[in-house]
């Protein structure tokens, strides 16, 4: 307790306030008793002073007269005063007075000698002259008391002073500094001991003070102090669940990994990387073990993953192939990740089954699946290659076959898809026979097939090839015992004499393919110069179809059709033709099937069928009794010719539909069936007649005439052309004729040219022809001329010929 | 026998000094002071002298000395209250006469010192004056006889 008593702070604050204060008092004291002696010395001497002035006037008188007794008398009178010790007055040199106390001792008088009073006396009469002086001698013992009393009280008030202050300070100092910081030492000394209660309690009414302010850093202190233990504690923990963890993941992977320097020195390696490596289990062996020691099919790219990982600090995976002895090769990813010091970590997963999967997969998208041919895509990536190679050798060449199977979509149609699925992959087969390996061969898609024939210097192999092809593809083949045959047209193109890049070649093999195929197919084209050309003609001629309606560039002609029996003209077929304004007219065949492919060929229609319908308005306020027939192209069925819009056209002349005649093709029945059914029967219904033209050219099968509501059969001129000498075709003319009237179907011969045909046909008994032999088509303003022409031509015709009879 | 006697300061100042008050003009008896004649009584054996100066007058006068600075002792005689008297110690010592009276009262009171023999008249004074060896009296010097000696006057004021 002594020694606590004396490591304190109060103890220090006390002795230093107290020295402090005692030496500051005896200071004081001292400066008191000086001031207090200058101070009683000079009011000693002022009132000394005073003292004599209240005698001066006597004095004066006393000193001047040189009287004794009256001086004597003074003197008494100022030695009752207690601060006088003596007094001595001389008039001129004469001592007029001379009295002390009884105390007056020598010492005593030896100190006030300093201090005595001298003051001169001048005469009452006149102020300068002297005429004596007074001496007056201060009792020093009377100043002396009078500071000892003043410098005792002085010194008592401080005293007093001192120790008031002395207990205030210590009290504050106790009460304000000392048991605060007590307290919060010992808080401090609490601490330690985990619990809530460990921040300091803030000394009430210290809130802003310098302990305050302590206490709260102390607190913010111990509060971050402990969390941060707090946390380290955590992270601590978790840093060894974690370690567990990633040890449990780290045995257990099914991956492969391991820890490796820069140079491929395995310094761990998992259970898994062992099983995948074929390497010893970790544990088991003393083995140094490189990575770049292993079976890998290419080592290099190991090493440079390795180096580009070390070297960019970063992630860096690859997948690499791993050849075992006497097993399949796998394939790895390798994913390497630095883990600083040049080491890295290795994961290495099996991929063998997903490259596999990849490259089948890469195969299917260029692979066509139905004939095991390079499909569209894995050509064109093929040609672009084979080109690359090409232009590094300039002067050899290769040719690019584009062949077409003839008629193929039709019999797809027919037989249906699985049987031209059959037909495509047999055909395929038939075509690789024809081809060294070393030949390209793809499917581009549909019938069409596409051949690059490598080194042909000669133009004389590809010929012999070429004609090969067509010669295999064109024997029998028989798909679900149907035997059937096929031709295949070629279109052949040269590199680089035709072109020096695929899109180029394969577009000039399409045009000889469309020349090889316009020949009649089962033939080989070669590209020529001049095919570009009538591209390009056809593409300018499509041009200036668009502008042809708007220029009213089209102009209707018609060709009367004769009634036989009743010898009249019946009616007239329209045929188109286009006044081009620098080719002069163009020919239906070059331009039809051109708007055809376009889609014109709709506003074509609704421009003829407004003609027609004019003509016919026309005849019938001529009051002609002629019928029209109107050329509508399969293109223009159902949506570009709607039934409505011909019933509207004819109800707008005042034309009666059954004087309009929609003549159809054949190809308009091969189409959509069900729809051109529909087409055709709402047409009738509306009272149109419906005329089937070129009968017996295409494809039609008989049942159609049943099927399909027509009324008329036009034969075609092929048929008539040759009757006159061929029996055959003589016989197949009565054969429809027959087969039409017993269907209820009346019969327009076309193309009659002669009078031998004429009377054939009259003979056989077909009620309708149409052709030279009458008439060319002509302009609407001349029909009325050849009308009259053939009235006349019929009356002579009939006498004359008598075909009638 | 010797008188002090006092004259006006009309004529001349002294006998036989310079005529000084002789250029005065009249009519300074109402305001002026008048001129102190001293005398000393006719006495064989004493050396008359008539070189007294302001001091040795104000010395006899105010009790300091009572001798002349011949040695001969002096006997100065005072005045009643009058102007005359007044007008001597204004002139001499530039005081009042309750002044001069208060002077005198303390001296009287405490002291060995006495004041001059009072004369109850001029006329008294000059008898005083010559019955007293060494007497000194101020008066006017109209009233100066032959018979006295002047030994000192006072300036006008």
């Amino acid at each position: 307790m002594r020694s606590f008593w004396r490591r304190s702070i109060l103890y220090f604050t006390a002795v230093q306030v107290v020295g402090v204060a005692a030496i500051v008092g005896v200071v004081f004291v001292f400066l008191t008793a000086q001031v207090t002696d200058n101070r009683t010395q000079s009011q000693f001497q002022s009132r000394l002073g005073e003292l004599l002035e209240t005698v001066e006037s006597t004095l004066q008188i006393a000193c001047f007269a040189k009287d004794e007794a009256l001086a004597t008398e003074v003197a008494n009178g100022l030695l009752k005063n207690s601060e006088v010790l003596g007094v001595v007055i001389t008039g001129g040199h004469v001592k007029l007075g001379d009295k002390f106390k009884p105390i007056s001792t020598p010492s005593l008088l030896a100190r006030a000698n300093d201090t005595r009073l001298v003051r001169t006396i001048t005469s009452p009469f006149d102020s300068d002259e002297v005429v004596g002086e007074i001496q007056l001698i201060p009792n020093p013992q009377a100043n002396d008391q009078f500071v000892r009393a003043n410098v005792g009280f002085v010194a008592m008030l401080l005293g007093l002073q001192l120790v008031v202050v002395v207990a205030a300070v210590l009290a504050v100092v106790l009460m304000r500094i000392i048991r605060p910081i007590k307290g919060m030492s010992d808080g401090l000394h609490k601490m330690g001991v985990r619990g809530d209660n460990n921040l300091l309690r803030l000394p009430s009414g210290q809130e802003e003070t310098e302990i305050g302010r302590l206490v709260h850093d102390i607190n913010h202190l111990t509060t971050t102090l402990l969390t941060a233990h707090d946390e380290e504690r955590a992270a601590r923990l978790q840093h060894e669940v974690d370690e567990r963890k990633y040890h449990a993941i780290f045995d257990n992977a099914d991956s492969g990994i391991y820890i490796s320097n820069e140079d491929g020195w395995l310094e761990s390696w998992n259970r898994s990387l062992a099983t995948l490596f074929a390497l010893p289990q970790m544990a088991d062996t003393q083995d140094t073990i490189n990575v770049n020691n292993l079976p890998w099919r290419d080592l290099q790219r190991l090493v440079t993953l390795m180096q580009s990982c070390i070297a960019s600090n970063r992630p860096q995976a690859d997948d690499l192939e791993f050849q075992s002895k006497n097993k399949p090769p796998r394939w790895f990813r390798v994913a390497l990740t630095p883990i600083g010091g040049k080491r890295v970590q290795g994961l290495v997963s099996d991929v063998t089954e997903h490259k596999n999967a990849e490259a089948q997969a890469r195969r299917e998208t260029i692979t066509d699946p139905l004939t095991g041919l390079l499909n569209r895509r894995g050509f064109f990536e093929h040609a672009e290659k084979v080109i690359a190679n090409y232009t590094q050798r300039p002067h050899a060449g290769f040719a690019l076959v584009l062949i077409d199977l003839d008629g193929f979509k039709r019999i797809n149609e027919a037989m249906g898809l699985p049987s031209g699925d059959k037909i495509l992959a047999s055909s395929a087969a038939r075509l690789q026979s024809c081809l060294k390996s070393s030949d390209v061969i793809a499917r581009l898609g549909g019938d069409t097939f596409i051949v690059i024939l490598h080194a042909t210097a000669h133009e004389e192999y590809v010929v012999n090839i070429a004609n090969r092809i067509v010669q295999t593809l064109g024997t029998f083949l028989e798909v679900d015992n149907t035997p059937l045959r096929l031709g295949a047209s070629l279109g052949i193109a040269t590199y680089p004499a035709d072109g020096g890049d695929l899109p180029t070649l394969i577009r000039n093999t399409e045009l000889a393919l469309d020349r090889a195929r316009a020949g009649g197919g089962s033939r080989m084209a070669f590209f020529e110069a001049t095919m570009a050309k009538d591209a390009e003609n056809r593409r300018s001629l499509e041009n200036d179809l668009q502008l042809a309606i708007r220029h009213n560039q089209f102009r209707l002609f018609f060709q009367p059709i004769i009634d036989l029996p009743s010898r009249r003209m019946a009616g007239a077929e329209a045929l188109i033709r286009w006044k081009h304004p620098t080719r002069g007219m163009v020919a239906p065949d070059a331009f039809i099937p051109l708007s055809e492919e376009s889609g014109l060929i709709i506003d074509i229609g609704l421009w003829a069928l407004e003609v027609a319908c004019q003509q016919l308005a026309h005849w019938r306020a001529q009051g002609k009794d002629y019928y029209l027939s109107l050329n509508v192209s399969g293109r223009q069925i159902p949506e570009g010719l709607p039934p409505q819009i011909l019933g509207a056209a004819v109800k707008r002349h005042g034309v009666d539909p059954s004087k309009l005649v929609i003549e159809i093709t054949e190809g308009v029945l091969l189409g959509d069936f069900a729809k051109a059914q529909a087409w055709l029967m709402a047409v009738r219904e509306q009272g149109f007649h419906i005329y089937l033209d070129d009968f017996g050219t295409g494809y039609s099968s008989l049942s159609y005439l049943k099927r399909f509501p027509l009324d008329t059969l036009k034969i075609d001129k092929s048929f008539i052309r040759d009757m006159g000498e061929n029996n055959s075709d003589r016989t197949l003319v009565e054969a429809i004729v027959a087969m039409a009237n017993s269907l209820g179907l009346s019969v327009v011969a076309e193309g009659v040219e002669t009078d031998v045909q004429l009377a054939l046909l009259h003979q056989i008994g077909c009620r309708y022809v149409q052709g030279y032999h009458f008439s060319k088509p002509v302009p609407a303003e001349e029909f009325g001329t050849v009308a009259k022409r053939i009235g006349d031509m019929l009356t002579v015709h009939g006498h004359n010929s008598g075909f009638l009879e | 026998m010797l008188a002090a006697a006092l004259s006006l300061p009309m004529p001349t100042w002294l006998q036989q000094g310079s005529d000084q008050a002789g250029d005065r003009a009249p009519g300074l008896a109402l305001r002026a002071f008048g001129t102190l004649g001293l005398a000393r009584s006719s006495s064989e054996h004493v050396q008359f002298t008539r070189d007294l100066s302001q001091t040795d007058v104000v010395n006899i006068f105010m009790g300091r000395f009572r001798e002349f600075p011949s040695g001969i002792s002096a006997q100065p005689i005072g005045m009643p209250a009058s102007a005359t008297r007044t007008q001597f110690y204004r002139t001499l010592v530039k005081k009042e006469p309750a002044e001069i009276n208060a002077y005198w009262a303390r001296l009287v009171f405490a002291g060995r010192t006495s004041p001059p023999i009072q004369a109850d008249s001029p006329g008294d004074a000059l008898r005083i004056l010559r019955a007293n060896q060494g007497g000194i009296a101020y008066m006017e010097r109209s009233q100066v006889t032959s018979r006295e000696k002047i030994v000192f006057e006072l300036p006008a004021p």
